[in-house]
């Protein structure tokens, strides 16, 4: 455990320090991310080659109310998931997530459950009070631009960001995120984090 | 000789029909009542017997009432079935069962269908034959009224330029069908989902009613449309246009942003290219293309055998009252046994004895049938205006000639057949004559 807030906090701290230096003008080793994603057969995950840039100061927000954006990520592998409380589907997947972001919370990697759309916030308190969800953060984004940036078409949708915050893969429709699969691609990920140039 | 028929009108023709069918029962009375004028006797038996005669009267009204009315029915629900779907020339959908799609875009039915994506519809729309390429999207309702997302110039088109009020000019302005249960610049909160199972608090967003369509006899005239962006925004998705362009309204939409739809409305700008249209879109995986109006017709044939069912039922329900009438004609000849003998001793001619138990029969049958029209128009008429308020689609049915004809057809027959308990009254009084 020692040894994984030691690699996490390490990470934070190059990927801040280049932050605070300027913009990052560094890019992730392509192959990198890729090639790990390509060991892994996870039904459904579409790999993203090439990388391809994301909105990342479009806003957001956290159930308080504060301001968030995906830039303020960087440095992390972000696993973006868009959902809606009326969405049968996101919501049978939402425990796998939970137990992933849960698995992986000391780690660079952050799963953003982001209710896209008008979701009224007391039924996503319902929803996570119900489902029992522990890790995962509520995140809402009421007018839907950040789906509509992706390009989102169908919920759930799930995008996996690189530290550098470039999409790398996505998953439209419902999974099992909790398999050893998807474990293993995690773990070999952030085993594995891009080195700058 | 066929020519001859044919070169008549419609009108002539029925009519022609009609009188041949009326015909025997007009040439029977001529026979039994030349020369008499038995119609104050056969009266004075419809009173003496007045509650049975009534009773008979009615039976014979409710079987030609129900027959004609269900025959009626079914005619006018086929009619307004086919007239709602006029609109819908081509249907484009994802592979399929055509009869599912065709009652979720035509129809409105809730249905579970899979989606066409933004690549098919780019391309129906670039379509050099294709006038309108109508994306739908549906799913939400607002109390019992579906929601459906589409374009102004499907609207327009749906309602041939008769909305009242104006189109909708951003994305929280909707257009309402002419009974839907909302007035120009009410305002509602979009319902996921639609009937019991629709939450109500999926949703936030408010749209304002700007316009009101005229009536379409369709399930649209209940609907909401919506722009299609909306719908897709209100799902926390993209909405058809680049992030640059995003509250941009209708065509042309951006495949990488266009979340799908369940049906693609295609008109083509001749007729001959909806064929075109139809033949080129429909590919095994991809996508499927129809005409609603054929799946129609490809339904009437499936339900042509209930249709002969039902009328074989009307008409055996019919003969049978006949039969009932014409076995209580017997009955009730036994029961005028002494007013007959009367009739005879005072010197009553054969004929004329036929005349009044006939004329008897006529008068019941002749009424019940009337009567029986009476209460098919009756019926029609109600049973149109609740097919029309449980599936809005709107039945026009009325009696037509052919129902007249079955009528005429019946009363002929019974009346026909009527000489029976005459001839056997006669008979009896002849033999009671003998035996004295």
């Amino acid at each position: 455990m020692r040894r994984r807030i030691n690699r996490a906090g390490l990470y934070s701290l190059t990927f801040s320090a280049l932050l605070s230096w300027g913009e990052v003008n560094a890019s992730a080793d392509k192959g990198d991310a890729l090639e790990v994603l390509r060991r892994f057969d996870i039904p459904g995950l579409s790999i993203t080659d090439p990388p391809r840039r994301t909105p990342q100061q479009t806003l957001f927000k956290r159930a308080d109310g504060q301001n968030i954006r995906l830039g303020d990520f960087t440095g992390k592998y972000v696993l973006v998931n868009f959902w809606a409380t009326w969405c049968g589907p996101c919501r049978d997947e939402m425990p796998s997530l939970d137990y992933l972001a849960a698995e992986f919370a000391d780690e660079p990697f952050v799963v953003l459950a982001i209710a896209s759309g008008h979701n009224p916030l007391r039924s996503i308190l319902r929803f996570f009070e119900q489902t029992q969800l522990r890790t995962l953060e509520i995140y809402r984004n009421q007018d839907s631009t950040l789906a509509q940036e992706f390009g989102v078409l169908g919920l759930p949708s799930s995008i996996l960001l690189d530290p550098l915050g470039r999409e790398i893969a996505t998953l439209s429709g419902k999974a099992d995120w909790f398999t050893d699969d998807v474990r293993g691609l995690i773990s070999d990920l952030l085993s594995d984090m891009p080195t700058l140039k | 000789m066929r020519d001859i028929w044919d070169s008549f009108s419609s009108v002539t023709q029925d009519s022609t029909i009609l009188m041949a069918l009326l015909l025997p029962m007009v040439l029977i009375g001529f026979s039994v009542f030349r020369g008499f004028a038995a119609h104050r006797l056969v009266a004075a038996l419809l009173l003496r017997f007045r509650w049975a005669n009534l009773t008979f009267i009615v039976l014979i009204a409710i079987a030609v009432g129900m027959g004609s009315a269900l025959i009626a029915q079914e005619r006018g629900l086929r009619q307004g079935m086919a007239q709602a779907a006029d609109k819908f020339p081509v249907l484009v959908t994802a592979p399929g069962s055509e009869m599912t799609m065709m009652l979720a875009a035509v129809y409105l039915k809730p249905s579970d269908v899979p989606l066409l994506d933004g690549t098919v519809y780019a391309e129906v729309a670039a379509h050099d034959r294709v006038e309108i390429a109508a994306p739908l999207a549906f799913g939400d309702s607002y109390r019992q009224a579906p929601i459906v997302g589409t374009t102004a110039e499907f609207a327009h088109y749906l309602a041939d330029d008769r909305v009242v009020g104006r189109l909708w000019e951003t994305n929280r302005e909707a257009i309402i069908g002419s009974s839907a249960d909302l007035a120009i610049g009410d305002t509602f909160t979009p319902s996921h989902g639609v009937g019991d199972a629709a939450e109500h608090d999926a949703h936030e967003e408010e749209f304002r009613v700007v316009g009101q369509m005229a009536r379409t006899g369709s399930p649209w005239d209940r609907a909401i449309l919506v722009p299609v962006e909306a719908v897709w925004e209100v799902h926390g998705l993209a909405n058809g246009h680049a992030p640059e362009r995003r509250d941009q309204l209708g065509p042309p939409f951006d495949s990488e942003y266009f979340p799908g739809t369940p049906a693609i409305i295609v008109k083509g700008d001749q007729l001959w290219a909806s064929y075109a249209l139809r033949s080129e879109f429909n590919r095994d995986s991809q996508s499927m293309a129809f005409f609603p109006a054929t799946v129609l017709t490809d339904l009437y044939r499936v339900m042509g055998d209930v249709r002969q069912a039902m009328s074989l039922m009307s008409t055996i329900t019919q003969l049978l009252v006949a039969a009932s009438v014409i076995l209580a004609m017997f009955i009730l000849s036994r029961l005028f046994a002494r007013q007959l003998a009367l009739l005879r001793a005072l010197g009553a001619p054969n004929r004329f004895l036929v005349a009044v138990v006939w004329g008897y029969s006529a008068a019941l049958i002749v009424s019940g049938t009337l009567l029986g029209l009476g209460i098919g128009l009756s019926t029609v008429s109600l049973l149109s205006r609740l097919i029309t308020e449980r599936t809005d689609v709107l039945v026009q049915a009325s009696l037509s000639w052919h129902e007249i004809h079955l009528a005429a057809a019946f009363a002929s027959m019974a009346l026909v057949l009527s000489l029976l308990p005459a001839i056997a009254a006669l008979k009896q009084h002849s033999q009671r004559g003998h035996a004295h």
